[in-house]
C-alpha cells in the first residue's frame, strides 16, 4: 500500500496538471469560451463579495441536504423492513426497481402541478433521486446477511430479534453506506435539475443565468462550486464508512 | 494453550457431560432442483456422557446433519434425539464450533466470546468477568480488544472455541473445526482441545475427514456413509494422548489402516463424490 502522503502528493500533482491544461486551453481556445483560472478566481471573489454566491449556495444546500435527509429517513426503514420480511420485500421490490429505472425528470411536470414551483417541489425532486439507491442497497444489504453467522447466532440460542440486531443490521452497513453515496450524488444532480425546472433559484439558477449570457468566468465558478459540494459530501460519507468499518483492518 | 498456566478450576467446575441418544433418526433435504435426498437415515446411536466421539466419512455422508440435529438447529423428520433427558435446544449449554470459525467481524474478540451469553440475564459485570476468564483459559486474554481480522486462523478458532465453552456446555459439537488450519496449528489445537476435554469432560461429537485426527482425539470412531452408521469402532489407545505419541503405538497403525481402507472404499464406490470432480 502506498503511503497516504504519497497519495496526497500525487493528487496535488494531478491538480497542478489540470490547472495547467486549463490555462493552456484558456489561452488557445477563443477567450470568450474558456476563462482562464485567474479570471475565474476573480469572478469567484466578486460573486462572493456581492453575496450572490453565498446566497445561492445556502439556497441550494437547503434543497440538497433537506431532500437527502428526507430520503434517508424514508428509505432506511423501508429497506430494512423489506429485507426483514421476505414476502413484503419480494412483493414491492419490482415497483422500486421500476421507479428507479424511470428517468426522474419525467415526473417534474407532475410534481410542479401538484406541489408548485417552491421549496416543496424542489425537496421532492431531490428526495425522488436520492431515495431509490438507498432503498435498494439497504434492502440488498439486509438480505445478504451471512447465513453462516445467522446459523451461529441461532446455535448460541439468540432470538430472531437479537440475531437481526446483532448480525443482520450491522452486516448491512457497508451496503447502506454505498447506497448513501450513490443517493448523495444523484441528489446533487437533482438539486440542479430542480432549480432549473421549477422556480429558478440557487446555484442551478446562476448556472442558467451565466450560461445563457455567456459570462463564462462566473459560470465556471458555479460549476466548480457544485463539484466542491459533491466532493465534500462524498468524502464525509467515506470518512463515516472508514469509521464504521474500522474492524476490517 | 499448551504453554499456558493451568486452567482456573472455577471456570468449568459444574461441567459434566450429558449422554446423547439418537433413536431411529431420519432427516431429508430438498435440493435446489427439487430432488429429495436423505441426509440421515434411521440412525440409532447412544453416546455415553463424557465420551469423545469422532464422526468420519466422505463428504455428504450426513455427519454435519447429525451434528445440527444434536444442537437443535435442525429437527428430525422421524425418530427422536435426547441430550440427557431433554430434547436438543440451541443455546449456550450445547457448544458448537464450525470449520469456518464464524466470528462476527465487527465485534472485538471479547464481544464475540460474550455473544454466546448475551440474552441469558447476566449483568454486564458478570458477563465481562466470564469472558475474561474464558479468554484466559484459551490464552487470548491480551487479545480481548482486537478484531477477528487481526488474528491468525488458529487464534480465531480458539476464539470460536472460547465462545462455545463460555456457556459451560455439557455437550460440545465440533464440525471439522481444524480442517482449515495449517498442519502445525492443527496439531497444537488438537493437543489444546484434548487438555481442555480431559479437564472438563463434556460429551464431544467431533466431525472430521481425517483418520489421524479421529484416532488421536476420540474414544470411539463412527464411520458414516450415505446417511447411515456403517461402523462403530472403540479406540482403546491410552490417555492422555498427544499428537506426538499416537504415531508410535502399534495399535494405532492397525486402526488407521482399517479406517482408511473403509473410507477409501466409500469414496471410490460413490460416483458423486468430490474425488471424481463433482461439486
Amino acid at each position: 500500500m502506498a503511503s497516504p502522503w504519497l497519495v496526497a502528493a500525487m493528487r496535488l500533482g494531478v491538480l497542478a496538471l489540470l490547472l495547467l491544461l486549463w490555462a493552456l486551453a484558456a489561452d488557445n481556445v477563443s477567450r470568450n469560451i474558456i476563462p482562464s483560472p485567474l479570471e475565474t478566481l476573480e469572478a469567484a471573489e466578486r460573486l462572493w463579495a456581492d453575496g450572490r454566491l453565498p446566497g445561492a449556495l445556502g439556497t441550494s444546500l437547503v434543497t440538497y441536504l433537506g431532500g437527502f435527509a428526507l430520503a434517508v429517513v424514508f428509505a432506511l426503514p423501508l429497506g430494512i423492513v423489506m429485507g426483514a420480511f421476505g414476502l413484503l420485500g419480494r412483493t414491492i421490490e419490482i415497483y422500486v426497481y421500476a421507479l428507479a429505472a424511470t428517468p426522474r425528470v419525467a415526473f417534474i411536470p407532475l410534481i410542479i402541478l401538484t406541489l408548485g414551483l417552491g421549496i416543496e417541489a424542489k425537496l421532492f425532486v431531490v428526495f425522488l433521486g436520492a431515495v431509490m439507491p438507498i432503498i435498494i442497497n439497504t434492502y440488498a444489504g439486509v438480505r445478504q446477511a451471512d447465513p453462516d453467522l445467522v446459523e451461529m447466532a441461532r446455535s448460541v440460542g439468540a432470538s430472531r430479534g437479537r440475531t437481526f440486531r446483532a448480525i443482520v443490521l450491522p452486516g448491512a452497513v457497508p451496503y447502506v453506506l454505498a447506497g448513501l453515496r450513490i443517493g448523495a450524488t444523484i441528489g446533487l444532480i437533482n438539486t440542479v435539475v430542480a432549480e432549473l425546472y421549477t422556480a429558478v433559484t440557487g446555484l442551478g439558477g446562476l448556472l442558467a443565468l451565466y450560461g445563457n449570457t455567456f459570462r463564462m468566468a462566473e459560470y465556471f465558478v458555479i460549476v466548480l462550486t457544485l463539484a466542491a459540494i459533491g466532493v465534500v459530501v462524498t468524502e464525509l460519507l467515506r470518512l463515516l464508512e472508514l469509521r464504521l468499518t474500522r474492524w476490517s483492518n | 494453550m499448551s504453554d499456558h498456566p493451568p486452567v482456573p478450576e472455577m471456570v468449568h467446575s459444574s461441567t459434566r457431560g450429558r449422554a446423547i441418544r439418537f433413536a431411529k433418526v431420519s432427516k431429508d433435504f430438498t435440493t435446489g432442483n427439487g430432488r429429495r435426498i436423505s441426509a440421515v437415515r434411521q440412525v440409532d446411536l447412544e453416546i455415553a456422557e463424557q465420551q469423545f466421539v469422532a464422526l468420519i466419512g466422505p463428504s455428504g455422508c450426513g455427519k454435519s446433519t447429525l451434528l445440527r440435529l444434536a444442537d437443535g438447529l435442525l429437527e428430525p423428520d422421524m425418530g427422536q434425539i435426547k441430550l440427557g433427558d431433554t430434547s436438543p435446544r440451541p443455546g449456550p449449554a450445547t457448544g458448537m464450533v464450525f470449520q469456518n470459525f464464524r466470528l462476527i467481524p465487527w465485534r472485538s474478540i471479547a464481544g464475540n466470546v460474550g455473544f454466546a451469553l448475551e440474552g441469558q440475564g447476566l449483568d454486564t459485570a458478570e458477563l465481562n468477568q466470564r469472558v475474561r476468564m474464558q479468554l484466559e483459559q484459551v490464552g487470548l486474554a491480551q487479545w480481548a480488544n482486537h478484531y477477528p481480522a487481526q488474528l491468525s486462523g488458529g487464534m480465531r478458532q480458539r476464539v470460536a472455541l472460547a465462545r462455545a465453552l463460555i456457556g459451560r456446555p455439557d455437550v460440545l459439537l465440533m464440525d471439522e473445526p481444524f480442517a482449515s488450519l495449517d498442519a502445525q496449528t492443527r496439531e497444537l489445537m488438537q493437543d489444546d482441545l484434548l487438555a481442555l476435554w480431559e479437564h472438563h469432560r463434556p460429551t464431544v461429537l467431533f466431525v472430521t475427514h481425517s483418520v489421524d485426527e479421529a484416532l488421536l482425539l476420540a474414544d470411539r470412531v463412527i464411520v458414516m456413509g450415505g446417511g447411515a452408521v456403517l461402523e462403530d469402532l472403540t479406540i482403546d489407545l491410552p490417555r492422555p494422548r498427544r499428537s506426538t505419541d499416537a504415531r508410535r503405538v502399534a495399535e494405532y497403525g492397525r486402526l488407521r489402516e482399517h479406517l482408511w481402507s473403509r473410507i477409501r472404499d466409500l469414496v471410490l464406490a460413490d460416483p458423486a463424490s468430490a474425488f471424481f470432480g463433482r461439486r
